[in-house]
């Protein structure tokens, strides 16, 4: 009966290929959108937490305080040692020094005058020590746009639009002119090895990039450091977990009476980005639920218009004398497999195309030059982000909701007598 | 009762419409014995689908005792009369009721998979019972490739193909031309004399009536002449 029962469903493409492409379409569907949300809100806390924020960072009470006027005098000290500790006690993320500091760029003409002067917010990060993972965060092969990364501590990116503010290119130097941590004037010449683009807005319009070696040189930071940025190691942003490690480490670590005492920020703590998380999870959470809940009607409602299209074949079935039960659960088995054919190809449909939109984005940099005042880090392109849940989240409408429609249709057979189908097979 | 296919007594069937209830079949009492070629004959409405409707088992009774081949379907479970249906009753419907998506030989062949009957003895029969009825040059054609009496023809096949007792045919010929109903009509005689197959029609076309060996007159859900044949006029 099996056999005979496939035959036929591969026979009727209205029962087959019909259903099998809606269900695809709408779980294929409900997983893009949901990787593409989950991406795009992942993205935007990734961006912010590479250039300020991290997805936990810790500073001391005062530089907290004082952060809006990037006061290294209140730096963190013994920055080696308070980085291995964190990643001894915290090792589901990676922890990176980091120094934020501004100053005046000076650029020599061949007699060494100035030729041209602006000012400069750097960021000194540790990109030279071995196990770093921050070139890949900061994705700079990709972002840039001539010369090559930084391979000793004198070497700097420049963003694009201040080399080109400043008239610099590769290869020539200009003067750091700024304060040390301890308040004094100081020159640093650094050589420029390139460019890049963040594609996130105004925030690289004066950006210039250091390895951490040499703004500690430039600046008298010997293991100091502004913060100590944590990032998960799968670089996904959990606020719960990075709220409950902030709650963690404060209450050990941290002294509400000691200005140079460590304290923890989650990104949610930074820039009113806690306002960005609740939004867009409660944004994200809303508009792909309610696609679930549209999705999972339309195919509740095929199961049951493919239930109801076949009273007259259950009654001849019935009338041939199969049983009730038997009939039911054949229905219902179809509907299982066409459930899970459908789900397993738009599963396989939807991670494609989110994996593509993961690998490719998509590039709406026209759209962010009208936001040009903006301080919230938004990238130019949306990413989209492949994630475990993924690989489940399209059963439930696919199959669970194709399973009730036939169900609640296959439900006549024992409602009505079979005389009656056949009656609504002639109508 | 010896030979007795159908034994009714006291049938009374009733539908609900609106809040009240229409009564289908008021008081039948009917006996048929096996072999038999029997009409249900009457005017629309007269009860005559309802009352071949509880014989099969596919209506219950509201009042009174039915027993079809001596099981009393007032005291069988729904499976019983299933298993009873399916191994021992056809049936021929007005729309053929083919599947749509399968051919000809096997939409014959699936009473016998519901009877578990193995594939080569299964081969054996449908290819018979096709042959019957005319149709072993269309065994692999599907139902929207045949004529309305090729059809029925098949839905006649898919009926006998498992010898049953009893064929219960609900006005076999209304969709078919004369020639085809005589065709029909000429096949279900023959099966019932080489098979002893009990036939139960319900039907108003005349045609059939020139084959019966029985007809019993239903009017406003009551038997109102009960007629015995013995030399119907197309010398069946």
């Amino acid at each position: 009966m099996i056999k005979f029962l496939t035959k036929g469903i591969i026979r009727d493409r209205s029962r087959s290929l019909f259903p099998v492409l809606v269900v695809t379409l709408a779980v294929a569907m409900i997983i893009f959108f949901q990787g593409f949300f989950t991406g795009i809100m992942n993205s935007m806390f990734l961006d912010s937490a590479v250039v300020s924020t991290g997805h936990v960072k810790v500073m001391t009470r005062g530089y907290k305080e004082e952060s809006q006027l990037l006061p290294n005098d209140l730096a963190l000290l013994g920055t080696d040692q308070l980085v291995n500790e964190l990643g001894q006690d915290y090792p589901d993320l990676f922890w990176s020094p980091r120094i934020t500091f501004g100053g005046l760029l000076d650029v020599p003409d061949e007699n060494g005058e100035t030729q041209a002067q602006g000012p400069v917010l750097a960021l000194g990060i540790d990109f030279l020590s071995p196990k770093s993972r921050q070139i890949e965060i900061w994705k700079l092969e990709r972002r840039l746009i001539d010369g090559r990364l930084p391979e000793n501590a004198n070497e700097a990116l420049l963003s694009t639009r201040l080399a080109g503010q400043l008239g610099l290119s590769s290869g020539e130097t200009v003067t750091l002119i700024g304060s040390t941590m301890y308040n004094a004037f100081t020159t640093f010449n650094f050589t420029v090895v390139g460019t890049f683009k963040l594609n996130l807005g105004p925030v690289d319009r004066q950006m210039m990039l250091v390895d951490i070696t040499g703004a500690r040189l430039a600046l008298d930071m010997e293991n100091a450091s502004s913060e100590i940025l944590g990032y998960t190691n799968s670089l996904y942003y959990d606020d719960t977990a990075a709220v409950a490690l902030r709650g963690r480490y404060n209450k050990i670590n941290s002294d509400s009476t000691d200005i140079f005492s460590p304290i923890m920020m989650a990104l949610r703590d930074v820039n009113q980005m806690g306002t960005m998380v609740d939004y867009m999870s409660a944004a994200s959470g809303l508009i792909v639920g309610v696609f679930l809940v549209i999705s999972m009607i339309v195919l509740w409602n095929m199961g049951l218009m493919n239930g109801l299209r076949r009273y007259g074949e259950i009654g001849m079935r019935l009338a041939m004398g199969e049983s009730k039960g038997q009939v039911y659960r054949s229905m219902i088995m179809e509907s299982v497999i066409i459930g899970f054919i459908g789900t397993i190809i738009g599963t396989a449909m939807g991670l494609g195309l989110t994996y593509y939109m993961q690998e490719v984005g998509l590039d709406y940099s026209d759209a962010m030059e009208s936001l040009g005042s903006t301080e919230i880090i938004m990238s130019n392109v949306f990413y989209a982000q492949v994630t475990p849940e993924l690989y489940y989240i399209g059963f439930m409408p696919g199959v669970l909701a194709t399973v009730l429609g036939t169900m609640l249709a296959g439900r006549a057979i024992y409602k009505r007598e079979m005389a009656q189908l056949f009656k609504e097979l002639e109508t | 009762m010896g030979n007795s296919v159908v034994t009714i007594n006291n049938l009374v069937k009733r539908f609900p419409v609106g809040g009240d209830f229409f009564t289908a079949l008021k008081n039948v009492n009917l006996s048929l014995e096996k072999g038999e070629f029997t009409g249900l004959v009457g005017p629309s409405g007269s009860g005559k689908t309802t009352l071949l409707n509880v014989i099969g088992g596919l209506d219950s009774p509201s009042e009174g005792s039915v027993t079809v081949l001596k099981k009393s379907l007032g005291e069988t479970s729904h499976n019983e009369r299933a298993e009873l249906r399916r191994k021992n009753m056809g049936f021929i419907f007005q729309s053929y009721n083919l599947l749509p998506v399968y051919t000809v030989f096997e939409n014959v062949e699936l009473p016998l998979i519901l009877n578990k009957v193995d594939p080569q003895e299964r081969y054996n029969k449908v290819a018979q019972a096709i042959e019957w009825v005319g149709l072993s040059d269309k065994i692999n054609s599907r139902p929207a490739m045949l004529s309305g009496g090729e059809c029925q023809r098949t839905a006649i096949a898919r009926a006998i193909v498992h010898e049953p007792t009893l064929v219960l045919a609900d006005e076999p010929t209304a969709n078919l031309d004369a020639e085809n109903s005589h065709h029909i009509m000429k096949i279900m005689v023959k099966l019932n004399k080489e098979l002893s197959t009990s036939f139960i029609f319900a039907t108003h076309d005349e045609k059939i009536m020139d084959y019966l060996r029985r007809i019993i007159h239903l009017d406003d859900g009551q038997i109102i002449n009960d007629e015995q044949i013995d030399r119907p006029k197309s010398g069946s």
